[in-house]
């Protein structure tokens, strides 16, 4: 009798002796320095923390945060880790996309009150061609949202714009302008080198990105996607989208739906069909056997690498891949 | 390290409902091993999907009440079918559970979007509101009321429902409701626990405890102590390491199993 609960005390030592020691390493090695009278910016995604380290650039005193990204999956479904509501508990600022791509942010806003948030799309929805998701597509989500009550208000097509609006350079210049006037109005003292930072970033990126003469090539041309983020890319080279896909790891497609994407691709002498390898590499090869068009696998910047040059690397790379398919 | 910890509003509400969900899955789970209903705690925990899925054709606006009444009224049901004897209980369990999932999962896919509600899989204790530690405090208090109570009479069924009868104690409405009960317990804190995980945290406890113990009181202490200490520890390993809460309690309470079960065996 004695000897079991000694075993059970002992037992239930040694897992907290364990849990404790392996926990206190795993903190040790992974603890950051943030002096005290650092401001920590936080940013809700790749995009947005590239844009933010180019407004950033080298001022003192200022450290820029990427919450924890999902390596695979969408933007949209992501949920915050322990390491993320630590961090915005500690947070000047948090920068997001906007637009309804952050579903947690009103949970966040609740609970952190005090917590300076840029949105950066409210910020251009006026002054940048933002693309309006299509009337039916918009009602439909609207109806799905009456019928999924509180759950509803997590999903990204609540909104009635399309919300990947990095992926146009154009419209990503006027989120780092918009970073840039944020970052300004709260730390005042650095609001002319903030700036600065974004001029010479938007200037870098304007001078570097690459279109490899695909606004001739492409414009006016009918083009299909199977990720609303690539209705940006159309946009930029002057294509027309005629039919979108949104594709991602929780959609099931119906057959209907499938012969209907089919029928208006070759309709409309569909030549090119961007799509993310990941979700849209299945349907591609579908799409290919059964139609001219030839399916281009872009990145949508969503899970990068966190480099200064990440986003001119990415644009080009996907400009050069349309410029490959459509020769 | 602690004080850090505890001076974020959102550790300090998950303590809280960890320390108040945890003794009662440890409690009720020594009964729902002791009566061999781990299967049936394990449909319900399915049939949440389907609950949520009626809430949403229903129009109501908070799910938890159509997932306590479908929770409810699917081990009623359960229990009521079980007694006709038609077909053995585990088989019956079975078809349930696959038809209330695959009836919920069919309806929350719709257009494609399951994705709003995967996350119920998981479940997320970090998230937890006072209002949603109120409820759980009130299931507290009627669970440990009703434990009082009736401990001795479902312990009598537990061994031989003849046994029970001979005692003038009613079998049919003790085991309604105790299967009532753990609906309640299932469907109030799976959004917390999550529907993949939440049988572990039911049966883990109670089987540990049951590898090394000498009789029903020190079976049930030995339960709820297993189920605290997995809950503060995982939450605390959790916290640090950045991992989800109810994967990381249900390493440490199979640690725990595997533990007793050696040192059961060899005794």
């Amino acid at each position: 009798m004695k000897n079991k609960y000694l075993f059970v005390l002992l037992l239930l030592i040694s897992i907290s002796v364990v849990s404790f020691c392996s926990t206190f390493f795993y903190v040790k090695q992974n603890t950051k320095d943030v002096a005290g009278n650092d401001m920590l910016v936080m940013t809700s995604c790749n995009p947005i923390y590239l844009a933010t380290t180019g407004v950033v650039g080298d001022i003192d005193g200022v450290i820029v945060e990427n919450l924890s990204q999902p390596t695979t999956g969408c933007l949209h479904d992501y949920t915050l880790t322990t390491e993320d509501m630590k961090n915005l508990a500690s947070a000047d600022v948090l920068i997001v996309n906007g637009g309804g791509m952050e579903g947690y942010l009103d949970d966040v806003i609740a609970a952190y009150p005090k917590l300076k948030v840029i949105d950066t799309f409210e910020a251009v929805e006026d002054t940048y061609p933002v693309i309006r998701n299509s009337e039916d597509e918009h009602e439909e989500e609207h109806e799905e949202e009456h019928t999924h009550g509180e759950e509803s208000e997590h999903h990204h097509h609540d909104s009635e714009f399309n919300s990947h609006i990095w992926m146009s350079e154009e419209i990503f210049s006027g989120q780092v302008l918009a970073i840039a006037d944020g970052l300004a109005d709260i730390d005042e003292a650095h609001s002319e080198a903030f700036k600065a930072n974004a001029n010479s970033f938007n200037e870098v990126m304007n001078s570097h990105i690459d279109k490899c003469g695909l606004e001739d090539a492409l414009a006016g041309k009918h083009v299909a996607v199977l990720h609303e983020a690539f209705a940006y890319v159309a946009q930029s080279i002057g294509a027309e989208v005629v039919a979108t896909m949104d594709l991602d790891e929780e959609r099931q497609v119906s057959a209907g739906e499938v012969s209907n994407f089919i029928d208006i691709i070759n309709d409309n002498d569909v030549k090119v069909v961007f799509a993310e390898y990941d979700y849209g590499h299945a349907m591609g090869k579908l799409i290919e056997e059964q139609t001219d068009a030839k399916v281009v696998y872009l990145e949508t910047l969503v899970h990068g690498t966190y480099e200064n040059d990440d986003y001119i690397n990415v644009l080009n790379k996907n400009y050069l891949a349309i410029k490959n398919a459509v020769e | 390290m602690f004080n850090e910890m505890f001076s974020y509003a959102f550790m300090v509400r998950a303590t809280i409902a960890i320390l108040l969900i945890s003794p009662l899955f440890g409690m009720v789970g020594t009964m729902i091993v002791q009566k061999r209903m781990a299967y049936f705690s394990d449909a319900l925990g399915h049939s949440a999907l389907t609950g949520i899925a009626a809430g949403v054709i229903m129009g109501i606006g908070n799910t938890t009440v159509s997932m306590i009444i479908f929770g409810i009224c699917f081990a009623l049901l359960l229990n009521y079918i079980s007694r006709k004897g038609l077909s053995s209980s585990d088989t019956l369990i079975s078809v349930f559970a696959s038809c209330a999932t695959a009836l919920g999962l069919a309806i929350l896919s719709r257009g494609g979007s399951f994705a709003n509600y995967s996350a119920i899989l998981v479940g997320d204790i970090l998230s937890i509101t006072y209002t949603e530690i109120l409820q759980l405090i009130v299931l507290f208090a009627v669970i440990l009321v009703f434990w009082c109570f009736s401990i001795n009479r479902l312990t009598a069924i537990s061994i031989h429902t003849t046994l029970a009868k001979s005692r003038s104690i009613s079998v049919r409405i003790m085991e309604d409701a105790f299967a009532v009960l753990i609906a309640l317990l299932v469907m109030l804190s799976i959004k917390w626990v999550g529907i993949l995980l939440i049988n572990a945290l039911l049966i883990l406890p109670a089987a540990s405890s049951r590898n090394i113990s000498d009789n029903f009181r020190e079976y049930t202490y030995l339960s709820i102590i297993f189920s605290i200490f997995s809950g503060v520890v995982g939450l605390f390993v959790s916290y640090f390491t950045d991992m989800a809460t109810g994967p990381m309690i249900v390493i440490i309470a199979s640690v725990i199993y595997f533990a007793t079960y050696v040192y059961g065996k060899d005794r």
